[in-house]
């Protein structure tokens, strides 16, 4: 058998059945609960509006023709305070998934609470929405070790230690990459993306925080980064799955995503899920260095 | 998976994470090239599995808007215009900043026709919150939509100026006929 041809055979079993240090599954887990937390408490003044039959979305309208089976618990809240409700009970669940309290009930009725949203809110989702609804979904799937809860603290430090397998973090890194290689290969359809004109007309719309004049005096910056933004998504999920240069990306990506924030108004929570993903590419030595530093840091 | 043998756990392991690969990297492809045949067949069923959609053009092309803003007017018999805010269900005025997700809804459901669908039960409900209000049945609404469309950047480099106003009305219409089946 060829290198090759054993390379492939055992290519499953890399991907999905190796050893991963499960703090870095208990670190996803943390980040995610975090971010899926601001996302609903940032929702929660307009609960009524996305969410109940009295706001701007018609359930009946939208069911027929909802493009995956039609499943949310708003078909049952549908007033201002069954939806109160459900949305205070999925909070709890995710400060529940954060602590690593009931992390895989906290997970299933996490994953819920975000299929329901996304369905009920359909034609009001967010770039962050899907984002934060694949992780949720591959988290409810993925190991959810006891590191960093109350359930590690009565656990011996070696069973605590005991790696995980690593297809959770896996589908979460390639997914990042889809997002990354997807929109890139879109764009190229686009004659602005080609010609290097979007980002000035981006500064121009409604999505720029501070859209004016000005920004025609730096066409030429924008040209050069609108095909920077091409060529960046897609070389960073490369540098991400690089033992090598994982950290440099991730320091690239965050810096790449905080311009886009800056640079945008109401892109905050997109910055913060791309976190997330980020958060899935770190590895046992790094959390190893940050821990001897904390450490340091406070003797 | 507590339950299962150690050999059959980590074969469903295997089963699931070979599937959903599978999917996600037919997923990198834009969605018009990989909605046919067996391709979509399979991504359509796995989709609707999991809801795990993959769909990531993320400005794929140009935002054509410089600023939108919406409200309702409602004329009451003989007496001028009354501007009301067009946020369901408290009727709440255009969000200044604007926010993503009534950027979203105005765009598929007013801007365009993906969402036509949604217009005539919003145009009902939001008779039906006037009506509440205390606005009377022989009242006539107008939803007005502001926008300004962003010039090419040839038009914005020669006259020095980014977009162009435009205003478009849906209406008018009497709040008591357009009530009445909602409040059936």
């Amino acid at each position: 058998m060829s290198r090759f041809t054993r390379m492939l055979r055992d290519l499953p079993a890399r991907l999905f059945l190796a050893e991963a240090d499960p703090r870095v599954y208990s670190a996803v887990r943390i980040v995610f609960s975090a971010v899926a937390l601001i996302n609903l408490i940032v929702l929660w003044p307009q609960r009524e509006m996305w969410l109940t039959d009295g706001g701007m979305i018609d359930q009946a309208a939208l069911r027929p023709v909802h493009v995956t089976p039609y499943l949310t618990l708003f078909s049952m809240f549908t007033e201002s305070l069954g939806v109160s409700l459900y949305m205070i009970f999925s909070a709890i669940a995710l400060v529940c998934l954060m602590l690593g309290i009931a992390p895989r009930w906290a997970a299933v009725a996490v994953f819920v609470w975000h299929v329901s949203y996304a369905t009920r809110g359909a034609i009001a989702l967010t770039g962050w929405d899907p984002a934060l609804r694949s992780v949720s979904f591959l988290l409810m799937l993925s190991p959810l070790p006891a590191v960093w809860s109350p359930g590690g603290k009565r656990q011996p430090p070696e069973a605590l230690r005991a790696p995980c397998l690593n297809y959770g973090l896996t589908l979460i890194r390639v997914q990042l990459l889809v997002l990354y290689w997807q929109a890139v290969l879109d764009r190229l359809d686009s004659e602005f993306w080609m010609n290097g004109e979007f980002m000035t007309y981006y500064l121009l719309s409604h999505n720029a925080r501070w859209p004016g004049l000005w920004v025609m005096q730096w066409e030429w910056a924008a040209t050069l980064l609108t095909w920077g933004v091409q060529v960046f998504e897609l070389v960073l999920p490369l540098l991400l799955f690089s033992r090598r240069w994982h950290l440099p990306a991730i320091v690239l990506g965050t810096a790449f995503h905080a311009g886009i924030y800056l640079l945008s108004h109401n892109l905050l929570l997109f910055l913060l899920a791309m976190l997330v993903f980020y958060t899935a590419f770190l590895r046992g030595e790094d959390l190893d260095r940050a821990q001897a530093w904390l450490k340091q840091r406070h003797q | 998976m507590p339950g299962l043998p150690p050999s059959s756990r980590r074969l469903l392991i295997l089963a699931f994470g070979c599937t959903h690969l599978l999917y996600l990297a037919i997923c990198v492809m834009p969605v018009d090239w990989r909605a046919q045949g067996l391709l979509g067949s399979f991504t359509g069923a796995w989709q609707a599995l999991t809801f795990s959609s993959q769909r990531w053009n993320m400005f794929s092309t140009i935002p054509t808007l410089h600023a939108v803003e919406a409200h309702l007017l409602v004329t009451p018999p003989g007496q001028p215009a009354r501007r009301e805010g067009m946020l369901l269900p408290d009727l709440n005025p255009w969000p200044v900043p604007e926010n993503e997700r009534v950027y979203v809804w105005t765009a598929a459901v007013l801007l365009s026709d993906d969402r036509a669908d949604q217009r005539e039960p919003y145009m009902r409900r939001a008779a039906a919150r006037l009506l509440a209000k205390g606005h009377s049945r022989d009242s006539t609404m107008t939803l007005v939509l502001n926008t300004e469309h962003t010039r090419s950047l040839k038009g914005v480099r020669a006259l020095r100026e980014i977009s162009v106003p435009k205003q478009t009305a849906m209406g008018p219409f009497r709040l008591g006929d357009l009530a009445l089946p909602a409040a059936r």
